[in-house]
C-alpha cells in the first residue's frame, strides 16, 4: 500500500495541473532526503522542462538519492540540459556544464560549440573544458576492446556519435575567426582518422589559419588521439603534408614513446615508402640529447625504426653507435646486427671501450662482441673474463666460448701434451660449470671406446674426483678393458669406495684387470706413505682398508 | 418584419449562449491549471474531510500566495502553524500524520 507521500507525489506526477511543477519543485527544496528524492523522481518523470531546468539549478544542492536518480535518468534529464547551457545564468549552467560531463550528453556538443560563438560568455573555459571532455570521453568508449583501454564501457552508437561530433567540430573549425578555441580543432584530431572526410575537409577548405592551427597541434599536442593520428596516417599512400611535418619535427617523449611501443611487427608498403621519405627526425639527432628519454624497452622498435627510415647513412651510424654505447643490452645488440651488416670499423673502438665500462651490462655487452668484430687477442680476453668478477660479464663470455665443450676437448685431448690437457680442463671448467657432469654421462656411454676415452680424459683433465661414482660403475663392466681403465683412473682417486672396489677388482678374472687393480693399490700405499703414513685428511684411506692392501 | 426580429433575437442568442460556453471552458480550464485545483485534487486523493481541508487551508494560507500546495510536501509549514495556534495542533498533527504518515 502507498505512503501518504509516495500517494501525493504519485499525484503529483501524472496530474493535467501544470502548478504541479512548481510543488515539486518546493519538494526538491526540502531537506527530507525522502521527499527531495520524490520531487525529483516526479519531475523527471513529468518530463516538464522548466521543472528539469529547476533540477539541474539545484543539482549541487541535492543529496545523495537525489543525486543518483539524476544519474540514472540522462534521458529526461538531457530535456532541460539545452535550456540550462542556454541560460544566462551562471550557476545553472556550471551545473548543466558538470552534467554533460557527468552524463557523457554527446548530444550537446553543438550547444556547446555555439556557446562558445557568444562573445559576451562568461565561463568560456567550463564550456571549452566540457566539449573537450566529451570528445576525450567517446575517445576513451572508442578505445574499448583495443589493448591499450578496456577501462572504459562499451557504447554502442560509438561511430554513429563520433561522426556526428566530427561534423560539428569540422564546421565550428569554419568560425575559429569567432571562438578562437584551439580545443575545437583538437578535439577533431583527436576523434578524427587519416581518412576522415572532415580532417580532409579541416586541411582543405577552412582557413589558412585553422589549418595553421591544426598543423601546430600536430607538432604539440600530447593527446593518445593526436598521437595516435600521427602514426597512422603513414599508412595511407598520400599522407597529410602536416602529419609527416610533426613526424619529422617533434621530440617530445610521449610522441617517441607511442611511436615505438605501436610500432608495427610488419610494415606495409606505403608505410615503408612513407618512412623513408623521412629525411630529417629531429629526435633521433644524437647530438640533441632526445635519445636518452626512449625506455629502453624500446631500444630495438627505435633501431627498426631508424633503419626504415630514409635518414643519410651518417646520421643513421650516429644513432647506431650511440645505441651500441649507451643503449640496452637488446637495443645494443639490434644495432650490433645492422652494424655488421654495415661493416663498421668504429664499432671495434667502442667494443674495446666497452669493455672496461663501470656498466656490467655494457661490459658483458662488449664481451659478447670480442669475436664477432674481430678484436685482436679476442680468445684471450675472453679466457680473461671466464674469470671476471662480474656474473654478466662471466656469462657473455661463456656464450662466447660455449663451442668449446666437454665434447670437443673429448676429441682432442689424445693429441695434446699432458701440461696442456690439464690446461684444458680448467679452461672446460670455467666455460662449462657442468663439464664433470657431462663427462661422466660420457663415461657411461654405451659405446666402448667412447667410455674408455673419457674415463682417460677426466684424469687427463684432473676431473677424476668428480666423477668416481661413474668409475664405479665402470668398474663393474663386462668388458675388460673398461674395467682396467677404471681401476687405473681410480688408483688416481683414492677414496674409501675406490680402494675398496680396487682390492674387489685385485680378485678380478682377467689377469690384466687384477694386474692393473693391484699396481693401483700399490699407487695409493706410496702416496699414503709418502705423505707421512697418514691417509690425507680430505680422503681418508681407513686403517682396515690400508690393512688389507697386498704388500 | 416579426420573422426577421425573431431569426436576429435567436442568432444573439445562439452567439451569447456559445460565447458563454467558451467564456465557461476557458475559466474551467484555467481553474484546471491552478493551484486551487490542484489543492482540491490533493485533498481528494487524500481523502480529506471538509473541515480537514479548511484547517489545511487556514495552514496553507501561511505559505503566501501560488505556493499553498507546498503544504503537502513540506510538514515543516503544518508544524510552525500547530506551534504559533496551540488550539488547532491536535488537528495539525492529525493532518502530518494523514499526508506524511507516521514519520511525522
Amino acid at each position: 500500500m502507498a505512503t501518504p507521500l509516495e500517494k501525493t507525489f504519485d499525484l503529483l506526477t501524472h496530474t493535467k495541473n501544470t502548478s504541479a511543477v512548481g510543488v515539486l519543485v518546493a519538494g526538491v527544496d526540502s531537506p527530507d532526503e525522502a521527499v527531495q528524492a520524490l520531487a525529483v523522481k516526479a519531475l523527471l518523470a513529468r518530463g516538464s522542462t522548466h521543472g528539469i531546468v529547476e533540477v539541474i539549478r539545484r543539482h549541487q544542492l541535492l543529496a545523495r538519492p537525489a543525486r543518483e536518480l539524476v544519474a540514472k535518468n540522462a534521458a529526461p534529464v538531457a530535456r532541460g540540459l539545452r535550456d540550462s547551457l542556454n541560460s544566462g545564468d551562471g550557476p545553472l549552467r556550471s551545473n548543466a556544464l558538470e552534467l554533460v560531463r557527468q552524463l557523457e550528453e554527446f548530444s550537446e556538443l553543438p550547444t556547446l560549440t555555439r556557446l562558445l560563438e557568444e562573445k559576451m560568455i562568461r565561463d568560456r573555459e567550463g564550456v571549452e573544458n566540457a566539449a573537450f571532455d566529451l570528445v576525450n570521453r567517446l575517445y576513451e568508449h572508442m578505445q574499448f576492446g583495443t589493448e591499450r583501454d578496456e577501462s572504459c564501457g562499451f557504447l554502442r552508437d560509438a561511430q554513429r556519435i563520433r561522426h556526428q561530433m566530427l561534423a560539428t567540430l569540422e564546421s565550428s573549425c569554419h568560425r575559429f575567426q569567432v571562438h578562437r578555441s584551439r580545443r575545437v580543432v583538437e578535439g577533431l584530431l583527436v576523434l578524427s582518422d587519416p581518412e576522415n572526410i572532415y580532417l580532409k575537409k579541416l586541411f582543405q577548405e577552412c582557413s589558412d589559419e585553422v589549418r595553421g592551427v591544426a598543423a601546430d597541434l600536430l607538432n604539440n599536442s600530447k593527446h593518445p588521439g593526436v598521437l595516435n593520428l600521427i602514426v597512422t596516417s603513414l599508412a595511407q599512400n598520400y599522407p597529410l603534408p602536416a602529419t609527416f611535418s610533426a613526424f619529422e619535427r617533434r621530440t617530445d617523449p610521449e610522441f617517441i614513446c607511442h611511436l615505438l611501443r605501436t610500432w608495427p611487427h610488419k610494415l606495409t608498403a606505403f608505410q615503408l615508402k612513407n618512412l623513408k621519405e623521412l629525411r630529417t627526425v629531429a629526435w633521433l639527432e644524437p647530438t640533441r640529447n632526445h635519445l636518452d628519454l626512449v625506455p629502453a624497452a624500446l631500444h630495438c622498435q627505435l633501431v627498426a625504426f631508424l633503419m626504415t627510415t630514409g635518414l643519410s647513412q651518417p646520421q643513421k651510424l650516429a644513432v647506431l653507435e650511440w645505441m651500441v654505447r649507451f643503449g640496452s643490452p637488446e637495443g645494443r645488440l639490434a644495432s650490433t646486427d645492422v652494424l655488421k651488416q654495415l661493416e663498421d670499423g668504429r664499432v671495434q673502438d667502442v667494443v674495446l671501450e666497452s669493455l672496461d665500462s663501470a656498466v656490467p651490462d655494457v661490459q658483458a655487452w662488449a664481451t659478447g662482441q670480442l669475436r664477432a668484430w674481430s678484436i685482436p687477442n679476442a680468445m684471450e680476453l675472453l679466457v680473461e673474463r671466464l674469470d671476471s668478477s662480474i656474473p654478466e660479464v662471466q656469462q657473455a663470455a661463456r656464450a662466447e666460448l660455449a663451442g668449446f665443450d666437454v665434447r670437443r676437448a673429448l676429441e682432442i685431448f689424445e693429441q695434446l701434451d699432458p701440461r696442456m690437457r690439464t690446461a684444458v680442463g680448467h679452461l672446460i671448467r670455467k666455460i662449462d660449470p657442468q663439464a664433470p657432469h657431462k663427462v661422466q654421462e660420457e663415461m657411461l656411454n654405451a659405446i666402448r671406446s667412447k667410455r674408455i676415452r673419457a674415463a682417460r680424459a677426466a684424469l687427463a683433465m684432473n676431473m677424476h674426483h668428480e666423477v668416481a661414482s661413474a668409475l664405479l660403475v665402470m668398474a663393474r663392466d663386462s668388458d675388460n678393458l673398461v674395467r682396467r681403465t677404471a681401476a687405473e683412473v681410480l688408483g688416481k682417486v683414492r677414496s674409501r669406495e675406490a680402494v675398496e672396489i680396487l682390492l674387489e677388482m685385485a680378485g678380478d678374472n682377467s689377469p690384466r684387470v687384477r694386474e692393473t687393480a693391484a699396481a693401483a693399490l700399490d699407487e695409493i700405499k706410496a702416496a699414503r706413505e709418502a705423505s707421512s703414513g697418514e691417509p690425507s685428511a680430505d680422503r681418508p684411506v681407513p686403517e682396515h682398508v690400508g690393512e688389507r692392501m697386498p704388500s | 418584419m416579426y420573422q426577421i426580429i425573431a431569426i436576429a433575437v435567436a442568432g444573439f442568442l445562439l452567439w451569447l449562449v456559445v460565447n458563454r460556453l467558451d467564456w465557461l471552458k476557458s475559466t474551467r480550464k484555467q481553474y484546471s491549471q491552478s493551484q486551487d485545483a490542484l489543492f482540491a485534487e490533493l485533498c481528494h486523493a487524500h481523502r480529506l474531510s471538509r473541515a480537514d481541508r479548511t484547517l489545511l487551508g487556514l495552514i496553507a494560507q501561511t505559505t503566501g500566495p501560488n505556493k499553498f500546495c507546498s503544504v503537502f510536501v513540506d510538514s515543516r509549514v503544518i508544524e510552525t502553524f500547530a506551534q504559533k495556534n496551540p488550539g488547532d495542533a491536535e488537528g495539525c498533527l492529525d493532518l502530518c500524520r494523514r499526508l506524511f504518515g507516521s514519520r511525522n
